[in-house]
């Protein structure tokens, strides 16, 4: 389990990403898989993309959709360990 | 043996079959040029294909690798070899029915690797100047549709050659990769002006898709062999061409033509 929230994360650099009217498309050229994100998922995927820390994502979450932080952590973290399961995120080194 | 210069879309190949077998059943399946009318045409590429290759059909599967400055493509019944500058390639076949599947295979190969466009599982119909897609796994009805369809042109049955052609869109062709339906009429091409996933049903409906969900539903009815994550990743930003260019519909049919009611 994820527990830093300062902990930030890349696309594997076989993963190529689409946004197609505001909906997100992953492909992984690897395995020719490609998974397409719900509105949640691309909510994070925008806070990934911008490079912002896990925490700066769950703030995202709280304001978008008015839950509590409990709620708001689970689901990030159960998406970000998701993505990393199927290969497609990995966590970047600490900055200095 | 005389080469044969064949034309499949936009592209010229200069083939030279080992076997009398092979020339016919090129020369029967592809639009033939003659020399002196390709005078001065540089072809595209140089296909040297043999028989006597392999054993019978085993499966469609196909083990891609790349050694030696090519990529070599082989199914139990067909290997192909592709030098690295795709101008000259080399195929070995057992039966007509490996050489109808490895030139499938050569030319998926050939127009990602330019990027120029993509060999769609699906049939193609023209309508009053306008190709209409439908695309769908085996039994999903392509082949139903393209009956349903007819007097309309044909364009595919089977495989539908697509051009992706920047902001302007995407155009189909004549495809020579044909299931049954054999109604060639040359090397036609039509502006693509939709793209129908096809679901057998009681109800006639068409159900227009967002631009993710038609991009799902499109990559896995890409005919494609991936031989490296780099020409993969073309696939995926062709197939973005295509989805940004052409709306996509679930199609909800009877095997009945009152579909076209909903689509033109």
């Amino acid at each position: 389990m994820i527990t830093d929230a300062k902990v930030r994360y890349a696309w594997k650099e076989h993963v190529d990403l689409a946004e197609l009217d505001g909906e997100v498309v992953l492909f992984d050229a690897e395995t020719c898989r490609v998974t397409k994100l719900n509105e949640l998922g691309g909510l994070i995927w925008f806070g990934l993309r911008d490079n912002e820390d896990v925490e700066g994502i769950i703030n995202g979450i709280r304001e978008q959709y008015d839950v509590d932080r409990e709620t708001a952590t689970n689901d990030c973290l159960r998406f970000i360990r998701q993505l990393q399961e199927i290969g497609l995120l990995e966590v970047l080194p600490a900055e200095a | 043996m005389k080469p044969l210069l064949i034309e499949i879309a936009e592209h010229l190949f200069r083939v030279r079959p080992a076997a009398e077998w092979v020339r016919e059943w090129l020369a029967g399946s592809f639009a033939v040029r003659y020399e002196a009318e390709a005078d001065g045409l540089e072809p595209h590429m140089t296909v040297d294909i043999e028989d006597g290759c392999g054993v019978p059909f085993a499966g469609y599967d196909v083990d891609v690798r790349e050694e030696e400055g090519a990529t070599t493509y082989r199914r139990a019944d067909y290997f192909i070899r592709i030098d690295s500058s795709f101008r000259n390639a080399h195929i070995g076949v057992y039966d007509a029915f490996a050489l109808k599947h490895a030139m499938m295979n050569l030319y998926s190969a050939y127009i990602v690797h330019h990027s120029w466009g993509l060999l769609v599982h699906s049939s193609c119909v023209v309508e009053r100047g306008r190709a209409y897609l439908f695309s769908g796994y085996s039994g999903a009805g392509k082949s139903t549709v393209a009956k349903l369809s007819m007097p309309r042109q044909l364009l595919s049955d089977e495989a539908t050659i697509v051009k992706l052609c920047g902001p302007g869109g995407a155009i189909a062709f004549d495809s020579p990769f044909r299931s049954e339906l054999e109604t060639h009429e040359g090397n036609r091409s039509y502006p693509l002006h939709g793209v129908y996933f096809l679901r057998q049903s009681q109800q006639v409906l068409n159900k227009p898709l967002s631009k993710g969900e038609g991009f799902l539903c499109l990559t896995d009815k890409v005919f494609y062999w991936s031989r490296n994550p780099q020409e993969t990743a073309k696939i995926f930003r062709l197939c973005r061409r295509l989805i940004d260019s052409t709306p996509t519909y679930d199609l909800y049919f009877q095997k009945n033509d009152s579909f076209w009611e909903m689509i033109s």
